[in-house]
């Protein structure tokens, strides 16, 4: 039997004209399909927050209770000991756990939300289904960034909530690693950029596990590069003075201090090896150059243009590896 | 143009840097409304094929236009279904349905793609990554057919359906095509199921297309012949492109693309589709045959090599270039029917310097045909077309 | 803060147990390259102990080898640097011991169970590292109490002593018994002194670990830890042979020895 060879021109669809309701349905598509993760995330914020709430609540009284009577018993490192395992060391945890979470989106991205697409053909599917690539890789993107960023800034205001009050419990104050992250939006642009180097990752590799372990790599690095170099994102303080010794001010962050030598700070001498009369103390001092002393501090108003540098560095990261993921993806699909 | 489905010009892909083609130099002309085999050896280039004309690969050389534009612009338009089924595994039946409606929203026929997967007795809550190899591929289809595609990709598609589920769904793919006029374009390996349906043939081989064309036609076109081998003369089927020639024990048979009439002691008979297939697939160095474009032209294939000056019944003089001292007596030409000018189809020279026209023989297809005439310098060169 | 070293050595068993869900059965379950490998005549358990035993030898071997170092820097840096851990602090406290050693291979049987119950990628990653965070959670609260502790009374005026690991700290009343502790402080803090005579407390005690309980501690904790381990693949194996058709019972028939070099391809 052969087929009618009929010129016919196919039926014309109807144009319902409805743009609105072709995104919400590539929306419902990619929620339908990544339901588990999102649930997931879901519990992990719901978990994370919920647990600061209790934290701060019900355990910072007593450690505040126990701090004091350690003060009162003038002993010393009393944050250090008391109260420790009770609050500070959780509220350090929870604040890496914020901090790091891009790890984790890094992780879904590079795997389960691109990789593992590209791998086993669904990804074909969606194309071939009548969305361009473009369009499919716009839509899961925003939706995962949508379900990242509402996370990472819940986490992030309500870690303010519980931060603020507290913040004399915590030993590492406003410079710790994780802390200074999940004060701010850096958080976010954290998850954010995890988002879009998975992307490019899976982009590159066309393999879910390879992309996965790579792209959770690869961010992890560009987090430890950027915590060593952050106290340069912004030029910090220097005092100094030529009689004693300089100390930063209270709750700034200390990045160097020691002695002036001939007029430049000079960190490796060792000038508290000086000791003994005044006379010897100055005479010490006199054979190891010392003209006085300096210390180089951000104060603590220097947190929010640090933390917007650091945002705005993986924000700028972040914006590059889209596009670039978009371009491979033309490049490579009609 | 709007009776195109699907048109390539020196198409070419390559995959990495290495120096291998999945396809290199491809053209040819698929009309709307047809149903059209792809065929091939394995590895020849059919899913490269097809992918590239889904829209879903770039290609490296060359372009395709599908339905008239290029393969983005009608991606809406195209439904494709590829060779391992990609489906998402952690759907169920119904709402991979859904995820079809929701990314076609303007053109989705639900009771289409209902009414494939109910006919299979699918479970529409059953999670995909239960369902078996055939169930996959019925609901992968539902998903293609439900988008009301003008014209249809699929890639291996009845490789693990049981016979009855073959049947049917073929049938509901010719329907489709008869009702909605859908060109549908399928690869696949079975051939012989292929003749019944099918109307169109693209032969892939060795990343080029060997055999292009409606299968009445390139059926029309070849023919089986079969003589005992020692009443073989020397170059006796030199005359006709030989696809395949092969001798067994005392009888020599073989395929031909003749190009005149030939000997009826060679006992000619027209091939089936399936000998077709597996002689061009077993001679991958025979000429490839692809229909002449349109808008008429020459009978030559635009992107074969130079051919070689023909060394059969040569040319009528004046009426082409090459001039071969024998014709039009050549060893298989006899004066009622002479072998036709291999360049401009002429079939007949009278040797007498008459004005006059000739008795056209009918061509082998037994179409009517025209004749006209024109006066050359040692006859006269009576013209017949080529059957369309 | 915490040097790189520590926090690698920590990790450890978390990276061995999302990879071994994930690369070493989860993907090949979900591939079908496990089914590939017990269709050339290798049986699904002795599929499953291949793969298992050279990864276990190398995690072992591996982790051990980066716990005797971090041990023996932290060692000669114990009182020299400043900012170095004490000993009972907690990632310190694994990192220089055996129970990291053990909690790797915990990490390795969760996730080749993980694998064998998921039987897909994604998930097995996901459940194995699960399991091993709980797992390391649970060792961190078990193994102050994997060990008899030292109850030492000091008296009102001194305060606790603060050494070791803490398991239970308060008052001490006249007649013995253990009270909580108000958080007042010793009594030359105003006003403690009557709270003490009214609670009728004599002294403070603390139950702790001292630091020659180190040994004790991350010996019993280890054994926790490998007992887990071999419970986990021993879930493995039953559930593998369950699920597959191995016999169990020796064939009465005398069946041919089975090739003696089958190495499995696929580690």
């Amino acid at each position: 039997m052969t087929a009618v060879a009929t010129a016919r021109v196919p039926r014309r669809p109807e144009v319902a004209g409805d743009a609105t309701g072709a995104r919400w349905g590539v929306a419902r598509t990619v929620l339908r399909l990544h339901r588990a993760a999102l649930l997931v995330w879901g519990l992990a914020v719901l978990g994370l927050t919920g647990w600061l709430v209790w934290l701060t609540e019900v355990t910072a009284d007593e450690a505040r209770a126990k701090q004091e009577a350690c003060d009162r018993s003038t002993r010393d490192w009393c944050d250090m000991s008391v109260g420790v395992l009770g609050y500070s060391a959780p509220m350090d945890g929870i604040a890496a756990l914020t901090a790091n979470a891009f790890v984790a989106v890094a992780a879904f991205a590079g795997g389960a939300l691109i990789g593992r697409e590209l791998e086993n053909g669904t990804a074909r599917l969606a194309w071939s289904q009548g969305i361009t690539p473009a369009r499919w890789l716009t839509a899961k993107l925003a939706g995962a960034a949508l379900a990242v960023t509402l996370g990472v800034t819940a986490s992030v205001l309500v870690f303010r909530w519980a931060w603020k009050p507290n913040r004399v419990l915590i030993g590492t104050d406003w410079m710790g690693d994780g802390v200074f992250v999940a004060l701010g939006p850096a958080a976010v642009a954290y998850a954010l950029c995890a988002l879009a180097l998975g992307t490019l990752t899976a982009l590159l590799t066309r393999r879910g596990l390879p992309a996965l372990a790579v792209s959770a790599t690869l961010t992890w690095l560009l987090a430890q590069v950027l915590v060593h170099f952050r106290t340069s994102l912004w030029p910090a303080r220097t005092r100094t003075s030529a009689t004693e010794e300089v100390h930063a001010p209270d709750r700034a962050w200390q990045v160097d201090q020691g002695a002036l030598v001939h007029g430049s700070p000079a960190p490796r001498v060792n000038h508290w090896g000086c000791d003994g009369t005044a006379g010897e103390t100055r005479r010490c001092l006199d054979d190891l150059g010392v003209t006085g002393y300096y210390a180089t501090y951000h104060p603590e108003s220097h947190f929010w243009p640090l933390h917007l540098v650091e945002t705005g560095i993986l924000l700028a990261v972040a914006a590059a590896a889209t596009a670039v993921s978009f371009r491979l993806l033309r490049h490579r699909t009609a | 143009m709007t009776d195109t489905a699907m048109a390539a010009t020196a198409l070419g892909k390559r995959f990495g840097r290495r120096d291998s083609w999945a396809l290199r130099a491809c053209a040819f002309r698929l009309p709307v409304g047809r149903v059209c085999a792809v065929v091939g050896p394995n590895g020849a280039g059919k899913s490269t094929l097809l992918a590239l004309a889904a829209g879903l690969l770039a290609p490296t050389e060359g372009s395709v236009t599908v339905l008239g534009t290029d393969p983005a612009s009608a991606r809406a338009r195209v439904g494709y279904v590829a060779q391992d089924k990609p489906l998402y595994p952690q759907l169920t039946v119904a709402e991979t349905l859904l995820v079809g409606a929701d990314l076609n929203p303007a053109r989705w026929d639900a009771a289409t793609a209902e009414r494939i997967v109910s006919a299979g007795e699918l479970d529409p809550k059953a999670r995909i990554r239960t369902l078996s190899g055939g169930q996959r591929t019925r609901v992968a289809l539902a998903l293609a057919l439900g988008k009301r595609p003008e014209l249809l990709l699929l890639d291996e598609p009845m490789a693990d359906l049981d016979p009855l589920a073959r049947h049917e769904l073929m049938g509901t793919l010719m329907a489709q095509a008869a009702q909605h006029g859908t060109t549908i374009v399928m690869s696949s390996h079975v051939v012989a199921e292929l003749e019944d349906s099918c109307d169109h043939l693209l032969l892939i081989g060795g990343g080029g297309v060997r055999l292009a064309g409606e299968i009445d036609e390139l059926l029309a076109a070849h023919a089986r012949v079969s003589a005992p081998a020692d009443s073989l003369e020397a170059g006796a089927l030199d005359a006709h492109t030989v696809v395949e020639s092969r001798v067994t024990g005392r009888q020599l048979t073989a395929l031909l693309r003749p190009s005149g009439p030939v000997a009826d002691h060679w006992r000619p008979t027209a091939p089936s589709l399936e000998d077709l297939v597996l002689a061009y697939l077993r001679n991958p160095q025979a000429a490839p045959l692809t229909p002449r474009p349109p808008g008429g032209g020459r009978r030559m294939n635009p992107t074969d090599t130079p051919r070689p000056p023909p060394r059969g019944p040569g040319c009528c003089p004046g009426c082409c270039a090459c001039t071969v001292p024998d014709w039009p007596s050549g060893p298989l030409s006899s004066p009622s029917s002479p072998s036709p000018c291999w360049r401009c189809g002429a079939r007949s020279v009278t040797r007498r310097p008459t004005a006059g026209g000739s008795t056209a023989p009918a061509s082998r297809t037994g179409r009517a045909v025209t004749t006209r005439t024109r006066s050359s310098g040692t006859g006269t060169c009576t013209r017949t077309p080529r059957s369309p | 803060m915490y040097t790189y070293t520590t926090f690698a050595v920590i990790g450890l068993p978390f990276l061995v147990a999302a990879w071994a869900g994930a690369a070493l059965v989860g993907r090949e379950m979900e591939s079908g390259t496990a089914h590939l490998a017990w269709t050339t005549g290798l049986s699904p358990t002795r599929w499953l102990a291949a793969k298992l035993a050279a990864p276990a030898a190398l995690v072992a071997v591996g982790t051990g080898l980066l716990v005797l170092l971090h041990h023996l820097a932290w060692s000669a840096n114990r009182n020299r640097i400043g900012t170095s851990k004490s000993w009972h602090d907690s990632p310190t406290l694994h990192a220089n011991g055996p129970t990291t050693v053990a909690l790797a291979l915990a990490g390795l049987a969760a996730g080749a169970l993980a694998g064998l119950l998921w039987r897909r990628t994604l998930p097995a990653l996901v459940a194995g590292l699960g399991f091993t965070v709980v797992l390391r959670v649970a060792a961190d609260l078990a193994m102050p109490h994997l060990w008899p502790t030292v109850t030492r009374v000091t008296g009102l005026d001194t305060g606790y002593v603060m050494e070791g690991v803490e398991v239970d700290s308060g008052l001490v009343t006249a007649h013995g018994a253990h009270i909580a502790d108000p958080g007042c402080g010793p009594t030359f803090v105003e006003g403690c002194a009557e709270m003490y005579a009214k609670l009728d407390a004599t002294g403070f005690y603390r139950e702790y670990h001292p630091e020659s309980h180190y040994w004790p501690l991350q010996l019993t904790t280890t054994a926790l830890l490998l007992a887990v381990a071999a419970g986990l693949t021993v879930t493995a194996f039953a559930l593998l042979r369950r699920s597959t058709a191995t016999t169990r019972t020796p064939s009465p028939t005398p069946t041919p020895d089975p090739a003696p070099t089958r190495e499995e391809a696929a580690v």
